[in-house]
This record gives structure tokens, sequence and C-alpha cells, in this order.
């Protein structure tokens, strides 16, 4: 039984078939909130980074997946079908990524050396966000496609638009100034 | 990347595509390719020497006719199981053809333990049984997968055993037409366990043989 979300996205979808790149952009920007809700139901205790980084990946193989798409067929089931394949893909990434990380859960909270009061050095989370937001957006882009979330050279083309040379220029310049910025921190810190 | 910016870019790059046609349509299309490799098989080895006799039996034609619909049945639930949010009770379409096929075979074999006694089970090794189903098989299992990746195998085990499925199916009809074989329990053994390892295999194989989404999204969005 076909719903009214199945006839509005299903035409959205036939439109977006025969290149109609308006209908295909509002059916992307109308399809985000529920796949990002799906998945934030499913996928409790997840960081809305995580979640963030699923809805694009749904997204992501929703274009891929858009010939396999029957108009004659209800849209809702297609989607979620894709959604589910995404979750447990990303279950079982999230899954290897965590047997190859150490949790401490011991902590010590204080210690007697001057240098644990700060938070400083190549790791601190919040001197790489300060830097990334110094880069251009196109190197910003570059980094959080390649490096971050771990997407082919020619997959981050596809996304970004930029060619496969450009993104490699950028990728480079960007960890060498993101290098530059964080050392210099270190050493301004201590 | 910003999922805004993302949208808009793929946006971008909508260009028109052709939706997939139904299942059964591709299954036709695909069978017909198959039948005619495995015609030009049989051609080429040419056909066994009793196959008009065998033609005028029954059990034979009975068996042929469930080893066809079982491939074309998979064939088609293989096509349906690419379109993501297909029906489940679909997967249990080839149930009936493969039952028939498997029970005309076994039933024969029965039937020889009951004429010839404990001496049938001193049946020989035909591994030249495995290598013309194999060999049969081959280039519809190729196309096959081929044709599964247009669509979206969202769930790649069972795409890839019913493609094996077909694919077997449809070669272990052709095989008969140019292999004699000596008794049915050689048939039930050989035939249909090359036919049911073969899917068995490609479905433990699935995730490898049909990734999903392709690695290079970039050449589909090409």
């Amino acid at each position: 039984m076909r719903t009214p979300d199945d006839e509005r996205f299903g035409q959205l979808m036939r439109a977006a078939q025969q290149g109609d790149a308006g209908a295909y952009a509002r059916l992307l920007t109308e399809l985000t909130p529920r796949i990002r809700r799906t998945i934030g139901h499913r996928r409790a205790g997840r960081t809305a980074a995580d979640v963030e980084d699923l809805v694009q990946d749904v997204l992501l193989s929703v274009h891929v997946a858009r010939a396999s798409y029957d108009p004659a067929r209800p849209f809702v089931p297609w989607l979620l079908a894709i959604v589910r394949n995404r979750l447990a893909d990303g279950a079982r990434r999230y899954a290897r990524r965590s047997a190859h990380e150490v949790q401490v859960e011991d902590l010590d909270v204080t210690f007697a050396g001057s240098q644990t009061k700060f938070e400083t050095g190549l790791g601190d989370g919040r001197d790489l966000r300060r830097a990334m937001a110094t880069l251009s957006a196109g190197q910003r882009d570059a980094v959080e496609l390649v490096k971050l979330r771990g997407l082919s050279l020619k997959e981050a083309s596809a996304a970004t638009g930029m060619s496969v040379g450009a993104l490699k220029v950028a990728t480079h310049r960007a960890i060498a100034a993101l290098r530059r910025k964080l050392t210099a921190g270190d050493t301004h810190g201590h | 990347m910003d999922t805004d910016r993302l949208i808009q870019s793929l946006a971008a790059k909508a260009e028109p595509v052709t939706p997939l046609r139904r299942p059964a349509w591709r299954a036709a299309g695909w069978a017909l390719m198959a039948a005619g490799y495995l015609a030009a098989l049989v051609i080429v080895i040419s056909p066994r020497e009793d196959l008009g006799r065998r033609m005028q039996d029954w059990r034979f034609l009975t068996e042929q006719a469930a080893a066809l619909a079982t491939g074309l049945s998979a064939a088609v639930v293989a096509f349906a199981t690419v379109v993501p949010g297909y029906r489940r009770r679909l997967l249990l379409f080839p149930a009936v053809p493969l039952v028939v096929w498997v029970g005309v075979v076994a039933a024969g074999a029965l039937r020889e333990y009951a004429a010839s006694g404990a001496g049938v089970l001193a049946w020989q090794l035909d591994w030249g049984c495995v290598g013309t189903i194999l060999g049969g098989s081959a280039v519809p299992a190729v196309a096959m997968g081929v044709m599964l990746r247009w669509g979206a195998p969202v769930t790649p085990r069972l795409s890839a055993a019913y493609g094996a499925l077909a694919a077997a199916g449809l070669g272990n009809l052709g095989v008969c037409l140019f292999h004699p074989h000596s008794s049915d329990l050689i048939l039930l053994v050989w035939h249909c366990g090359t036919v049911l390892a073969f899917t068995a295999v490609a479905g433990l194989a699935g995730a490898y043989l049909l990734p999903w989404p392709p690695r290079d999204r970039a050449a589909l969005v090409a």
C-alpha cells in the first residue's frame, strides 16, 4: 500500500531519475531529517558526528542506487532497506574500529607534574578544531572526507566536485598547515 | 563535510538514469543469453547419443523441466533482491521447482537402491560431472554477476546465492543434454550436489562478489 510519503517521494525520485536536479535536491533535503531520526532511534548512544556520518553515507548510497528505484513501487520500503544496509555496515565498521581502540576507564584525575594541567599537544581536540577552522573550505573538505571519513579520492572527488589532483594537493597542503599550526601551538604551550 | 553541501553536490550530479527493468524482464534477457551459450555448448560438444530416447522419458523431462524452472525462478528472485525493499516471501519462489527436481532424482536413486541393494552405493567419483556443470554455468554466472551489480545488492549473500542457483540450474540442464550419467545416485550426488554446493559457496562469498555500495562510488556517479 502506498502512503502519501511514498507518492511524494516517489514523484520526486522519478523526476530525479530523469535528471531534474531541483527535484533531487528537494528529495534529499526532505529525506535527511527522516533518515537522521531513523538512525538516531536505532543507534542510541552514538555521537551526533557518528549519526551524521551515517546520514551522509545513506545519502551517497541513495545516489548510487537511484536507478534501482521502481516508480511503480512504494518509495519508503526502498529507502528503509538502504538505511538498514548502511546501519549494518556502519555497525560492523564501528565494531572493527572499537576493536583497535584501547579503552582507558581508570584515568587519574590529577598528577603532580604541571604538564598535565595544560590541554596541549598534537592530540588535543580543541587545538585541532581551531586549526581546522583556519583552513580554506576546500582544504577542510579534503581532510574531512579523505582523512577523517576514509573516502577514496574518487569518492571525495564525486562528493565535492574537485578533481582528484586538486584533492591530493588540498589534502597535502592541509596536513602540512595543520602540522605547522599544531606544532607551533605545542611549542608555545610549553 | 556539511550535509547540506553534500546534498547540493549530489544534486548537481543528478544526471538522468534509466530505471532497472522489472526482475522478470531482466531474468528473461539473462535466460536468453544463457540459452544461447548452452545451445552452442551442446552443438560444439554434440548431444548425448540417447537424447532422442530420453526425450520420450517423462521422468527425464520432468527432471529437466524442474531444473529449468528452478533456474528461471531463482534468476527472477536474484534480480528482485537487488531492488531494495523487495518482498521477502519472494525468496520462497524457487522452492517448489527445486524440491520437485531434487525429489524426482532422489526418488530414482531410491528405486535403484531398492532394485540393486547396497551395490548401487558403489558409485564412482565423477569429477567430470562437476567440471562440466561448472563449465556450463560459468558464462551464465558471470553474466548474472554483472547484471546484479547494475542494481543495489543490499543483501549480497542472498543475491549471490540465488544468482548462482539460477546459473547452475540452467548449466545443469545444458550439461544433461550432452553428458550422460550412469545412475540416478550419481545424478543426485554429483549434479544436485554440485548445484547446491555452488549456490552455498556463492552465498558465503556474496559480500565479496557483490560489494555494495561500490567502494568506487564515483564510477557510478560519473
